[in-house]
């Protein structure tokens, strides 16, 4: 065998399966599915394909880049310098503003403002708890200290209970906030050159610290820019931004994301929005 | 009638029992291809859950290849979740304890070193590269068939195959797995 037809090899062989609740899981949702379009379309409607494509080609609904990315950004003066030449706001202040922060919400826009259509992303540090609702509504409540996980999805009398698995890190082993962006930034920022800029403004009705990153998207002219919005006050982000700078000129805006820092949040997922009529459906080994 | 178009009828009927054989028959093809894409498998997982709904929602998009339509599926759902994550998880780390690595001999005659080693390879592709290796060898699919999938050349699919490999091929090879 040569090098090549092993290398080949090996990755033919680096082969998954699913798991069994996940089965279970994805079988329930495609049957459910299966069960609403007969009820919906006795008679198979032809157009359907047609009205769901313009649906997708609309740009008001595009999907949005994930409000994680966003957070990353926050921080990126601090993992690229340690420092932010110039600004008024410190890294450091930034850290011990968002110090003792429990509950941390991040909601995501897209590229639109104002259409109702958000996703969400909740963190509670004290309680190790992750919700995140997608634009469809769909809602997954992780509680990593008992290490379950809830999934509900619109429309749905059932809510799925299932383990969480033991591989999987709340928040990706962040102690808090500050933490989470840090190192998903690291992530991020490791391969790339960006230019970094701030500026003193307001964002509704506020004093804001504009923070800005950008960066060459492919070499060949297009560009990302990440701005960041942190209260001069508060010393915390508030908001973000994520544009996309084309290579002939022009650009458009992927994400609009809003942080917010609520003192209490969702204790169940019935609290997270699932109804009370809905009832939990395990899967977990008794 | 061929098996596949016996299944597909059963799900333009809405038949569950059609839908239950294609998932068994497709889902560790499907979620292996979107873990490599992806570099995570939960949200791999979700991938597949979102395939199977839109498969049960609307079986009437399919015209033709079921098979290539789910992987087609697949890899739109996992440049979704790249384009708003702008970022892959470099996830593997060691396979042995990683989720979804069921007990399988031909893996063990491999030696999960060797395939942890060259997942991580994988990882340092280009998205491109990576798409059209990974739909290749991981997906079964011909270069024609990817060629039409991603409206590519199939000089384009053969050559971004070739140089993929290659380069998987020496990072193999500085770790003497190759």
């Amino acid at each position: 065998m040569t090098s090549a037809e092993r290398t080949e090899d090996l990755i033919r062989k680096a082969r998954r399966t699913t798991r069994v609740d996940v089965d279970e899981r994805i079988m329930a949702r495609a049957e459910t599915a299966l069960a609403q379009r007969k009820q919906a379309h006795p008679a198979h409607q032809h157009t359907s394909g047609l009205i769901r494509r313009i649906i997708m080609n609309n740009n008001r609904i595009r999907l949005a880049t994930a409000a994680a990315v966003m957070a990353a950004a926050l921080l990126g003066v601090y993992a690229l310098t340690g420092s932010f030449d110039g600004a008024s706001i410190t890294v450091a202040q930034v850290r011990e503003g968002m110090e003792g922060i429990d509950w941390m919400k991040i909601i995501n826009e897209g590229d639109t403002v104002g259409d109702g259509r958000v996703e969400l992303d909740m963190f509670s540090f004290a309680s190790r708890v992750h919700i995140k609702t997608d634009m469809e509504g769909r809602t997954v409540y992780q509680d990593f200290q008992s290490g379950k996980q809830f999934h509900w999805t619109p429309g749905s009398d059932s809510i799925d209970e299932s383990p969480l698995d033991a591989n999987r890190e709340f928040a990706r082993g962040a102690a808090g906030p500050f933490a989470m962006m840090d190192q998903s930034l690291r992530l991020i920022q490791a391969e790339r050159d960006a230019e970094l800029t701030k500026e003193l403004g307001t964002r509704d009705g506020r004093q804001v610290e504009i923070w800005t990153a950008q960066w060459s998207n492919n070499g060949a002219g297009a560009s990302r820019t990440l701005t960041v919005y942190v209260d001069t006050v508060e010393k915390r982000p508030v908001a973000a931004t994520f544009e996309h700078g084309q290579a002939g000129g022009g650009s458009y805006r992927e994400s609009n994301i809003e942080f917010e820092y609520p003192e209490v949040g969702p204790a169940n997922i019935y609290q997270a929005g699932a109804p009370e009529s809905a009832s939990i459906v395990s899967t977990m080994k008794k | 009638m061929s098996d596949e178009r016996r299944l597909l009828r059963g799900l333009y009927q809405g038949d569950a029992a059609a839908l239950r054989q294609i998932y068994l028959r497709y889902k560790d093809d499907l979620v292996t291809v979107a873990t490599s894409l992806v570099g995570d498998f939960h949200v791999a997982e979700d991938c597949l859950q979102d395939v199977f709904v839109q498969l049960a929602s609307e079986p009437r998009r399919i015209r033709r290849n079921l098979k290539g339509y789910l992987l087609t599926a697949v890899v739109n759902r996992a440049r979704d979740h790249l384009r708003r994550t702008q970022t892959r998880s470099k996830y593997y780390g060691n396979l042995e304890n990683a989720p979804g690595m069921a007990d399988d001999p031909a893996r063990d005659l491999a030696g999960r070193d060797d395939l942890t080693a060259a997942m991580q390879a994988l990882d340092e592709l280009s998205e491109q590269q990576r798409e059209i290796v990974v739909l290749h060898l991981q997906g079964g699919m011909r270069f024609r068939e990817i060629a039409a999938t991603l409206n590519l050349s199939i000089n384009t699919v053969q050559s971004r195959y070739r140089y993929g490999l290659e380069r998987v091929r020496q990072l193999l090879a500085k770790k003497e797995v190759v």
